[in-house]
């Protein structure tokens, strides 16, 4: 490969790889909001109870 | 407020499921092919520029309107654009968040069946042996329905059946059950076969498995900036459109997942991490599959004249006699990888079509989950079966240009006016900011204001006035050509060449040339011409109709080259938009039906 064509990939595919994993680890690190059970996602309110049942 | 028992299980499966209706096909046979022909590495630039100014903005509306649609029980675009303004006009505006969705599931599932039936003939063999003209015409037999490459009477309707099947089975079961986990399963898997593809593209060797270049040389020629090419308005064009498509935007398909989103909940986050995952796997792993091997085995100039034809042409005629190169056993799990990606890329957005629909009949006629599902089969087999069956007579391509592109730019600036300034940036901006997890910039405010809504008027526009070759110089008072791509063209069928009439007794030849050759195939009667640039045009009619040419003869454009009795396309092209109209009037009226029955209620 040519060397403009090389960085211009690596440069562009480095950028969205990076912005890419940057938002998806930060949903994936999210803490769950303190009202579980007002929230959007199911599997929430099952991990509350089973918290709340212990 | 109406009762909806869909539900989102986690927010990483509604990220993903959110990711998996942008990343479609597109991903892998448009993008690649749309690079190609705009200027290469150039063609990035304006893409990523109409990422930032365009894509992540209508992301951010989208999403905001969903879930404000949501608070009320509406998860379909024409009641919550009803809630936005109470003008008449909008929520006949919003059917089109209906009737898009529809329309691109009924022929979106039936190139989805091609790629299921794709894996299975990968697995067991059955493109070895075939050369490239060999794997050309299989296709071609595959989409023939009276011609069967397994032995399935009607295999192409039996695919297009079970695949439709399949996405019923899955809506049935809800969004946590069904969509969510297809997209739990789907995506790593996609992203898999995708990783497994690339590299073995990357590394592809000059002189091994037959290769005559090396997959750098397909990334090299990708990759090489051609920033003269940034003048063109053309690239730009190309390149907004390409946001559209990718994104799955102006659909409707975004605010149905996001209408499942509490008031509290983020947006912004979910957002931006579902368009970014998108983008990943269109630059980073659609870049390098299809260009880097095809160039590896057919070199730079027969790419650039296949890409021509588009990317279905690239990945279904080409691919398969390609991965032959690496071996009987490596072909085969190529094979599966290959149209098992698209398979998993294709499911997750038609499943993203049947949502809204389905909302729609559960919200508006309180259908149960499981009979909306089936509801939805139907229409889109009954809506198919055209495309299935007159394929080759341009019904397929109707409904791409109408519902999956003019449809689409329609909407999408429409919405953006509507958020920007009939709803308003005062109530519009906490829209996008509240429960977010992120801090949104406020330069996107501006934008969404005034850039986005702008850059989508100007798209539109070009877009009925394109001229002919997309020579904008030619531009000017005194009118100019246009070309056969825009939507006046189109309109007043310009495209169609010298076979006007629906019913004939002769058929036309539609080009200049030298008749190449004239032969029996699947018991048709075939004429090949050889054009002046020595590309050649086929033309295909029952073995009933006479040939009024032989090899060798001259023809004109115009001259008669089969006698008997003919249904021309303009016909099948013509009965396909007033099936289209006609299913935009229906859906009207069910709005009207459900604006009145709520009214009644109070629900409004």
């Amino acid at each position: 490969m040519n060397t403009s064509a090389l960085l211009f990939m690596l440069i562009t595919e480095g950028v969205i790889t990076a912005l890419t994993l940057y938002f998806f680890f930060k949903v994936l690190f999210m803490k769950p909001r303190v009202d579980v059970n007002e929230d959007s996602y199911l599997n929430n309110d099952e991990l509350s109870s089973e918290k709340t049942d212990q | 407020m109406a009762t909806n028992n869909l539900a989102w299980g986690s927010r990483i499966g509604l990220i993903l499921a959110m990711a998996g209706n942008a990343v479609g096909l597109g991903n892998f046979l448009r993008f690649p092919v749309q690079a190609v022909q705009n200027g290469g590495g150039a063609f990035i630039i304006p893409y990523l520029v109409c990422f930032l100014l365009m894509g992540i903005p209508l992301l951010f509306i989208e999403w905001s309107i969903g879930r404000f649609g949501g608070q009320f029980g509406h998860h379909t675009t024409p009641f919550t654009f009803n809630r936005m303004s109470k003008a008449w006009i909008w929520k006949y505006i919003g059917v089109f968040g209906i009737f898009s969705n529809i329309t691109i599931a009924a022929y979106y599932c039936y190139i989805e069946s091609w790629t299921m039936s794709y894996v299975y003939h990968s697995a067991v063999g059955s493109f070895s042996g075939l050369d490239q003209g060999g794997v050309a015409a299989f296709f071609d037999d595959y989409l023939n329905i009276f011609t069967s490459t397994t032995g399935i009477p009607f295999e192409a309707i039996v695919f297009f059946i079970f695949c439709l099947g399949l996405n019923t089975w899955v809506l049935s079961r809800g969004l946590s059950g069904g969509v969510e986990k297809a997209a739990k399963i789907g995506m790593p898997l996609l992203i898999i076969f995708g990783i497994f593809l690339a590299i073995k593209a990357i590394f592809l060797k000059a002189g091994s498995e037959g290769a005559i270049n090396d997959g750098t040389v397909g990334l090299n020629f990708l990759w090489t900036p051609q920033f003269q090419s940034l003048a063109n308005p053309k690239v730009w064009l190309a390149a907004a459109g390409q946001i559209f498509f990718t994104l799955s935007l102006g659909q409707g398909s975004v605010q149905c997942y996001a209408a499942y989103v509490k008031k509290k909940d983020d947006i912004a986050l979910n957002a931006m991490s579902a368009g970014w995952m998108n983008e990943f796997v269109e630059v980073v792993l659609g870049s390098a599959i299809i260009i880097p091997i095809s160039i590896g085995y057919l070199g730079i100039d027969r790419v650039v004249e296949l890409t021509s034809f588009g990317g279905l042409g690239l990945g279904f005629r080409t691919m398969p006699f390609l991965f032959q190169q690496w071996g009987p056993v490596l072909a085969a799990i190529a094979g599966v990888a290959f149209f098992g990606l698209l398979f998993f890329a294709g499911i997750t957005s038609s499943l993203a079509m049947g949502t809204p629909v389905m909302s729609f009949l559960i919200d508006e006629f309180k259908w149960r989950r499981s009979r909306a599902a089936i509801g939805f089969g139907v229409s889109v087999l009954l809506l198919g079966i055209p495309t299935v069956v007159f394929f080759k007579n341009g019904v397929f391509d109707e409904y791409d240009y109408w519902a999956g592109t003019v449809s689409l730019v329609v909407f999408a600036m429409f919405e953006a006016i509507l958020f920007a300034w009939v709803f308003g940036m005062k109530k519009g901006w906490p829209e996008i900011t509240g429960g977010a997890d992120i801090k949104v910039h406020i330069v996107f405010k501006y934008i969404l204001k005034f850039v986005t809504p702008i850059i989508l008027i100007v798209v539109f526009v070009t877009s009925l006035i394109r001229p002919a070759n997309d020579d904008w110089s030619k531009l000017s008072f005194g009118g100019w050509e246009l070309h056969h791509e825009s939507i006046i063209a189109k309109i007043s069928n310009k495209n169609i060449g010298t076979n006007k009439e629906y019913f004939a007794d002769k058929f036309y030849a539609e080009t200049s040339g030298v008749v190449d050759s004239v032969y029996v195939s699947g018991g048709n009667n075939v004429i090949a011409i050889k054009k002046a640039d020595n590309k050649i045009n086929t033309y295909e009619t029952s073995q009933k109709n006479t040939v009024l040419v032989s090899k060798g003869n001259p023809v004109k454009e115009g001259d008669a080259i089969f006698s008997g009795s003919f249904i021309n396309n303009v016909f099948y092209i013509n009965m396909s938009r007033l099936l289209l109209v006609t299913l935009f009037l229906v859906i009207c009226a069910l709005i009207f039906i459900a604006y009145r029955k709520r009214k009644k209620e109070g629900t409004l």
